[in-house]
């Protein structure tokens, strides 16, 4: 069960969630190790944590995973898309790793963070025997920006046929770099496979991304590119580029959708009034993509769209917008009320919408809706219960407080009944 | 000018006297970079992403002393009229040297400061003025706003981190709050003369490249130290039950600057700081007595004794104590020391009739004020004179007025809503307020945030001023706004400046790289918030040499603060709010002129009535900090909607006393 309380006073929402967490707080680190746990799927969620703060806490696992290839492999690839230069050290050894995807990934991750220091170690292996080694050398190098290394790469790629377009793509890539043609620079990568680099670079190449994005003589993919290269790197001052793609009828689907996407992922309030009208969008893959990027944003203001939709599509989307609801609440009812309660202060009960377990909606508090709550096995269940009864609830519900109160054990639950049964008890009949 | 006196002036009402920086030549040369002030150029690039982190070498330092190597050889006092006062759009970097956004008093010195303004303090924009039809327009369609910038002499800034002297730290202490619509610092506005005492720099921040190649930096003083300025209104004085004509006289100091604290509110350079100020015309003595008198039989008096004017004097402290930060001088404003008190002197009459251009000499104690070990001292000085017959009191008016109402014009910055900062001032009283989505041709009801009004008096000659500026707010601000001062500190670690000395990457292969073998390990040292003169303004300047190929000119603890700051600023680079468009009295379209400044006498008694001001679309060109508004003088370019950023509405209501 969910109960969302509307604060008379402020814009804010309070949330009560019977102890079961719709999803479990996580700080950063916490964050960032979930992430690490099933990487390959979760690993977009990195970017909520940005790259310098990231990228320090990443430390932590990467000396606690030892030699575990499972436990590194995963730490070295996301250091590697941060692209903080100075976690470059901290990688060097992984150069020397017995297992082969540890230092390939090592070298695609030291290329990314493009620390010049690591090009004298990247440089041997550009003569390796094996040739995956060789070509994730080659690959890495021309990531650095640094003119002097394309004679080699011309020299190691004249040996390789495979490599010659490659080397195409790392001189494009070095001679915009080190022109600090950062436009070109975004030319020349989105259309690889290495685009996903340039998120952490998006500081100072959002404005061609984002020039790509609305570009509408580009190839879709390319823009999709730019779209979730964008939201990654939250580049905020791309807003407006996002919002009018998202926001153009004749713009393709899975464009619109992806800058949505983006939308959430920068988090923006700002956002939040042009968003609003694609949760009435009868394309669902937009519908759906726009109610995420609201709860994502968490502004309290959606909260009213969001729950307009709720029988929307036979009740399909039920679950995301309850999601999405619970993630607009930024205070937490128990500590609220249980204040508002031992300061014994008027409590002005302001709108309450409660969210069953079977996803049924109710838009006001009415009596017995949480009366087997009271009586669960489950402390935080019968405290949340409890304390909109002490809020919603009439005189009439003392007699059921009083029961509580009487079988009940825990202390604070007692502190707690007592109160509201002495502000029931105030109430008129 | 002269150095010891003045002449009475009704527009120049007050000037700083024996000031040590008056005619103290020679001119700044502009060369910031010699004193040490860094460029890109002078960072050293370890990585690719170091190509955009050396942009930030501007800031480590931006702001170094013009001349001398002391503290002292950098305390200066400007004297000038104020071309723009307001308080920064946007401030960079916002960490532990900036507590909130500075204000900048754009000042035309005076000839005898004239010096302090450097090679470099040329407005832009002034080749962009040609002669047409006898007046001078833009060539393009852009103004500078640092007004007039054909005129002789070149403006100076003083900037003054808010934050740094405020308590709380926002908005600043001349602001009122919603709750105190009396608060009032008489902050000086565009327009006024105003004296300043700060800190002589170099500001490197926005480097000019000369038409010859040369690169100059502005110079400034900041942070400052001290300010003064006098405006004219009336005043109750507690020997009178009325309001009279008065001049009301400014003073305020601190000890906090941002990124400088000074050691002690006392002038490097000694002494107390004296000024002249103008005072108003004296109540007439020359009507006749309302006595007869003749010999003692034969008439009740024989004699009468004329009674010299009576200057009413009045020490108002209590605006500073309520929102100045720092330990105040005594304990109550209410009472404070006579020791501690400004001074005040008559001057004698230079004239034939002693009611008219009097003068008086303020003496502010600061060496004894300093002594007390204060964090600030200011206080507002009222002097008019007696008028029991209300003679002069009748000529005085009472102002009631208000900020009604924000148009929003139909430009888009940055976003669809926008969120806005606009503060606005009338005769010294500034308020701000803080607008959220701000939609094209959306009205904004003022009186929500600050419903109080703004009651003064003025001598019915007088006039009432308006200034408004603000910012279209964008994540910079929610560095200060979102973190503690704690979280917004810089800090370094031994360790990093360790691993940031090793030799730059050799530019042949295999690029071994001697001393990069290992781990930055800041455990080793504990990290600590960076001090500015020691890891920031390190002097002697770095010299550029070569440490393994590249030309290096700065310090390993300069470039690992750099460094800590793109790491902070993450979230925030390249997000600087934008400027709002500035209203200020005698700068707006000609159509607008008569009302700001207002004239009183022409309001009709007792009538509220309501005038609309407009702001222009104002831009920052380039990295320069200059800001540079369309232009609106005449009818057909103030009726431009392409140019019109907002519409101020303000009420104003004029009574008799």
């Amino acid at each position: 069960m969910l109960a969302i309380l509307k604060l008379t006073k402020s814009d804010q929402l309070a949330y009560f969630e019977f102890g079961h967490p719709l999803e479990p707080t996580r700080d950063a680190e916490a964050h960032l190790r979930w992430v690490l746990a099933d990487y390959d799927r979760r690993r977009d969620e990195q970017w909520s944590v940005p790259p310098p703060e990231g990228a320090a806490i990443l430390d932590r696992p990467l000396s606690e995973a030892g030699d575990e290839p499972a436990r590194l492999l995963p730490i070295i690839r996301a250091l590697g898309w941060y692209g903080i230069p100075e976690s470059s050290p901290d990688l060097w050894k992984y150069l020397l790793h017995p297992r082969d995807e540890i230092k390939l990934a090592t070298i695609k991750s030291l290329g990314q963070q493009g620390l010049y220091d690591s090009i004298g170690r990247l440089w041997p292996l550009l003569d390796h025997p094996q040739r995956e080694f060789r070509h994730a050398a080659f690959i890495a190098l021309g990531k650095f920006g640094r003119r002097e290394v394309i004679l080699k790469l011309e020299e190691v790629a004249g040996r390789d046929p495979e490599l010659r377009f490659p080397l195409a793509q790392a001189r494009a890539r070095i001679e915009a770099a080190a022109a600090e043609d950062w436009a070109r620079l975004v030319e020349v990568v989105i259309g690889t496979n290495e685009y996903e680099d340039l998120v952490a670079l998006m500081i100072f190449v959002w404005q061609p991304t984002a020039a790509i994005l609305t570009d509408g003589r580009r190839p879709e993919v390319v823009r999709r590119r730019a779209a979730r290269l964008l939201g990654l790197g939250r580049a905020r001052r791309s807003m407006r580029s996002l919002l009018s793609v998202a926001t153009s009828p004749t713009e393709p689907l899975a464009l619109r959708v992806e800058a949505v996407i983006a939308l959430g992922r920068l988090r923006t309030p700002k956002a939040v009034d042009d968003l609003i009208p694609l949760v009435r969008s009868r394309e669902p893959s937009l519908q759906e993509a726009a109610i995420v990027a609201l709860g994502q944003i968490g502004e309290p203001r959606a909260l009213g769209t969001l729950l307009e939709h709720w029988d929307d599509r036979g009740g399909a989307l039920r679950e995301s917008l309850r999601l999405a609801a619970r993630r607009l609440c930024s205070i937490s009812g128990l500590e609220l009320l249980t204040d508002l309660l031992r300061r014994r202060t008027p409590i002005q009960a302001g709108a309450v919408y409660i969210i069953d377990d079977r996803l049924n909606l109710h838009r006001a508090y009415r009596s017995g809706l949480v009366d087997a709550q009271l009586n669960h096995s489950q402390l935080e269940t019968r405290r949340d219960a409890l304390l909109l009864l002490g809020v919603y609830g009439g005189r009439s519900d003392a007699d059921n407080v009083e029961k509580l109160l009487r079988r009940e054990t825990d202390e604070s639950m007692r502190e707690l009944a007592q109160l509201i049964l002495d502000r029931l008890r105030l109430l008129p009949r | 000018m002269d150095k010891a006196s003045k002449p009475w002036d009704k527009k120049r009402p007050f000037q700083r006297i024996n000031s040590p920086s008056f005619g103290g030549g020679p001119k700044a040369d502009g060369d910031g970079h010699t004193r040490g002030c860094r460029r890109s150029s002078d960072f050293l690039p370890r990585s690719l992403l170091d190509e955009i982190r050396k942009r930030l070498m501007v800031l480590a330092p931006s702001w170094v002393r013009v001349r001398g190597a002391t503290e002292a050889d950098s305390e200066q006092e400007l004297y000038g009229q104020l071309l723009r006062s307001f308080q920064t759009w946007t401030d960079a970097p916002p960490f532990q040297w900036h507590r909130w956004y500075d204000w900048n008093f754009h000042v035309l010195p005076e000839e005898p400061f004239a010096f302090l303004s450097g090679e470099g303090n040329h407005p832009v924009g002034r080749e962009r003025k040609k002669s047409e039809g006898g007046r001078e327009v833009p060539v393009r369609d852009e103004w500078n706003v640092v007004r007039p910038f054909t005129g002789e002499g070149s403006p100076m800034e003083c900037e003054w981190d808010t934050g740094s002297f405020s308590r709380p730290q926002r908005p600043g202490g001349m602001f009122q709050p919603s709750s105190d619509p009396d608060h009032d610092w008489a902050w000086p506005m565009t327009g006024d003369y105003v004296w300043v005492r700060g800190r002589w720099i170099y500001d490197g921040g926005h480097e000019f490249l000369e038409s010859g190649g040369k690169r100059t930096c502005r110079s400034e003083l900041h942070p400052c130290k001290a300010v003064a300025g006098a405006r004219w209104e009336a005043f109750k004085f507690r020997e009178q039950d009325h309001y009279v004509p008065a001049i009301q006289f400014m003073f305020f100091t601190s000890r906090f600057g941002g990124y400088h604290d000074f050691a002690s509110l006392k002038p490097l350079t000694g002494g107390d700081y004296e000024f002249i100020v103008d005072l108003p015309d004296a109540p007439s003595m020359a009507a006749p007595p309302a006595v007869a008198i003749g010999h003692t039989s034969d008439f009740p008096f024989n004699t009468i004794a004329l009674r010299p004017p009576e200057l009413l004097i009045d020490f108002n402290f209590k605006p500073f104590f309520k929102t100045a930060r720092g330990a105040p001088p005594f304990a109550s404003p209410d009472a404070p020391p006579e020791d501690l008190k400004p001074r005040v002197e008559l001057l004698p009459a230079s004239g034939s009739d002693p009611r008219l251009q009097r003068q008086v000499k303020i003496t502010i104690p600061i060496e004894k004020i300093a002594a007390t070990g204060a964090g600030f001292y200011g206080v507002i000085v009222s002097l008019g004179w007696r008028d029991d017959k209300k003679e002069q009191a009748r000529q005085v008016k009472k102002c009631t007025f208000r900020f009604e109402n924000l148009h929003k014009g139909k430009i888009d910055r940055d976003t669809f809503a926008e969120e806005w900062r606009l503060k606005a001032c009338v005769n010294g009283r500034w308020r701000q307020w803080d607008l959220e989505s701000v939609r094209n041709n959306k009205d904004f009801d003022l009186t929500k945030q600050h419903p109080g009004h703004i009651v003064f008096y003025l001598h019915e000659d007088d006039v009432i001023r308006i200034s408004s500026h603000g910012a279209e707010l964008d994540l910079v601000d929610d560095v200060y706004i979102d973190n503690s001062n704690e979280d917004r500190t810089i800090v370094i670690n031994e360790s990093e400046v360790v691993w940031e000395s090793r030799p730059a990457l050799p530019r042949v292969p295999p690029f071994d790289v001697g001393g990069a073998v290992g781990d930055i390990v800041t455990g080793r040292f504990p990290s600590e918030p960076a001090d500015w003169n020691r890891h920031i303004d390190m002097q002697p300047p770095a010299i550029a040499g070569k440490t393994g190929g590249p030309i290096v000119a700065s310090y390993p603890e300069q470039r690992v603060v750099v460094r800590r700051i793109f790491s902070l600023m993450w979230d925030t680079f390249n997000d600087q709010n934008e400027p709002l468009g500035l209203i200020d009295p005698g700068l707006g379209p000609d159509r607008e002129l008569p009302h700001n400044p207002l004239k009183i006498k022409d309001l009709p008694l007792g009538q509220k009535k309501e005038f609309k001001l407009t702001a222009y679309f104002t831009w920052e060109l380039d990295d320069l900090a200059e800001l540079l508004e369309r232009p609106h003088q005449t009818d057909a370019d103030a009726s431009n909607e392409d140019y019109i950023d907002y519409v101020l509405t303000y009420s104003i209501k004029v009574e008799d006393q």
